[in-house]
């Protein structure tokens, strides 16, 4: 195990070219970046700006072309149980129970049976599913699909979560709720959360600090930290302070054109 | 309120009343203009004849020997020709050299008329049995290749990186991501390939066999026996109708995410 101030992780002169030649995309160019143990972190970005292919990089989905990701002071050289993933789409596998999807993680981890179902258990329990363990994906609405999706994430006990825009396909109320639920679980399980958002006010309500990424080459900008009082709540959101971070970004991104 | 629902659901018929009477009504048809319409019997047989002709031979025990010789080439190419669709079309699917070498002779083969292969058959593997067998699989094991590649590769590239993200191996999303995805496609074709298997046994019985109830229709053909013709087509499309309908039935069983309500699914 990594000591307790090794960062949780740390991109250094990250580019992920894809393609070559004349039809080279830039993807991300020379992200240097630096999350801190327990941190949760919200990457805000207009869409092309490479958050996705950050995303894989940390997961091992994808080799950088130059630079390095490490993750617990590791570099990154494929998947790995350290490091959770939660998609945009809970992508749960509609053969399989809520609580055979979750368990999923530990079966192919090969963990000993009796602990994945205790585990699943008690995640269930922190995202509120108990007595839909034994549904099946088609029967849960689009929010209680997505806490099965962050529960699957979480279960193999990960030191860093990544999350992709987990809460964008959801209506603005279940997304508020979730919102809630998901600073909830943070604050119980102590994971490193990389939240990756386009919704300024999202960001600002749930994040430590805010990287605000440009599009094509992806390239992180600015990083701002949310002074903001912990625990969150959604009435913060009308404060002046509250405020004051969201025209930041607003301006941000409006003298990008995105806005 | 709940009178209105009342009073219309009891005015509705069900659905499968209307093609049942229908069905009734061109028997009765068919009844009326061989009876009365100066038909000759070796030309068009009254159902009546036919129901008497099958009645007699059923007597006479005719039947059970020819539809267990059918049905077991059926049962035995059907069997031999799914699994080795659905072997094949994975190893197509997952090694890329095979697809490559193998596939556009595939593609060749499929668009031939397999059964014209029959005859050869009959003059490799001799009169009988292993002949049909091979005839029955050569024709059930093509759809179910072509769509065991297709369903594979039809899996989720989301799916598949969950697993991946997770630290699977490739055999694990295999097992438990591509071939599930792929599972409704390879039932379909195992659909189709029923009716195929039932083809595949009828020709090669036509061709080269002594037992069977293809043997049985070509017996009818040379006594001008039409009525006896009729009988066997009739326990024809009972064995399709009813090998399809367990087909069926095993399919929502085991792909069973795929029937019924999927409003949830098509949401995300």
């Amino acid at each position: 195990m990594a000591p307790a101030n090794t960062p949780a992780i740390q991109l250094s002169k990250l580019s992920v070219i894809y393609g070559s030649g004349s039809s080279a995309v830039t993807a991300v160019e020379d992200l240097d970046l630096e999350i801190k143990d327990g941190e949760f972190f919200a990457i805000l970005g207009p869409s092309g700006c490479g958050k996705s292919t950050l995303l894989k990089v940390l997961s091992g989905l994808l080799n950088p072309t130059s630079g390095e990701a490490q993750v617990g002071g590791q570099k990154v050289r494929g998947p790995q149980a350290e490091v959770g993933l939660v998609f945009q789409a809970p992508t749960l596998l509609p053969w399989m129970t809520i609580r055979e999807n979750i368990s999923l993680p530990g079966k192919i981890l090969k963990v000993d049976p009796d602990e994945i179902r205790d585990r699943a258990d008690s995640i269930l329990e922190l995202v509120k599913l108990t007595q839909f363990a034994d549904s099946y994906p088609n029967q849960l609405s689009g929010g209680m699909a997505q806490r099965a999706g962050i529960a699957r994430g979480l279960v193999q006990d990960p030191r860093v979560m990544l999350m992709d825009e987990p809460f964008g396909a959801l209506d603005a109320m279940t997304r508020e709720r979730m919102n809630m639920d998901l600073l909830d679980i943070w604050t119980e399980s102590k994971k490193t959360i990389i939240f990756i958002t386009h919704s300024i006010g999202e960001a600002v309500l749930l994040a430590d600090r805010v990287a605000l990424m440009s599009p094509r080459p992806g390239r992180v900008t600015e990083v701002v930290d949310i002074d903001l009082p912990r625990p969150r709540a959604i009435e913060m959101m009308s404060t002046p302070e509250f405020g004051h971070y969201t025209r930041h970004f607003r301006d941000y991104f409006k003298n990008l054109g995105e806005l | 309120m709940s009178n209105k629902i009342k009073s219309s659901s009891s005015l509705s018929v069900p659905e499968w009343v209307l093609p049942a009477s229908f069905f009734v009504g061109l028997i009765v048809l068919w009844q009326v203009i061989t009876t009365f319409g100066n038909v000759p019997q070796y030309i068009l047989p009254a159902p009546t004849d036919i129901v008497a002709a099958a009645a007699r031979n059923i007597n006479r025990g005719v039947y059970p020997t020819h539809i267990v010789a059918t049905m077991k080439s059926v049962l035995v190419g059907y069997s031999i020709g799914v699994g080795l669709g659905i072997l094949l079309g994975t190893l197509f699917s997952e090694v890329r050299i095979i697809e490559r070498l193998v596939y556009p002779l595939v593609v060749a083969i499929q668009s031939m008329p397999k059964v014209a292969l029959a005859p050869l058959f009959v003059m490799w593997f001799g009169y009988g049995f292993t002949s049909k067998v091979v005839t029955v699989s050569l024709l059930c094991l093509f759809p179910v290749l072509v769509n065991t590649v297709t369903g594979l590769k039809s899996a989720d590239a989301d799916r598949v990186n969950l697993i991946r993200a997770m630290t699977g191996n490739r055999f694990q999303v295999f097992r438990h991501v591509k071939l599930p995805s792929a599972a409704g496609h390879i039932f379909a074709a195992m659909q189709v390939a029923v009716i195929l298997a039932l083809i595949g046994a009828l020709v090669a019985e036509f061709v080269g066999s002594d037992k069977g109830l293809g043997i049985l229709i070509q017996q009818g053909q040379l006594n001008l026996d039409t009525s006896g013709m009729f009988a066997v087509l009739m326990i024809l499309s009972f064995l399709g109708i009813s090998s399809t309908a367990i087909v069926r039935f095993v399919q929502r069983k085991i792909v069973f995410w795929e029937s019924g309500d999927r409003t949830a699914h098509d949401l995300h």
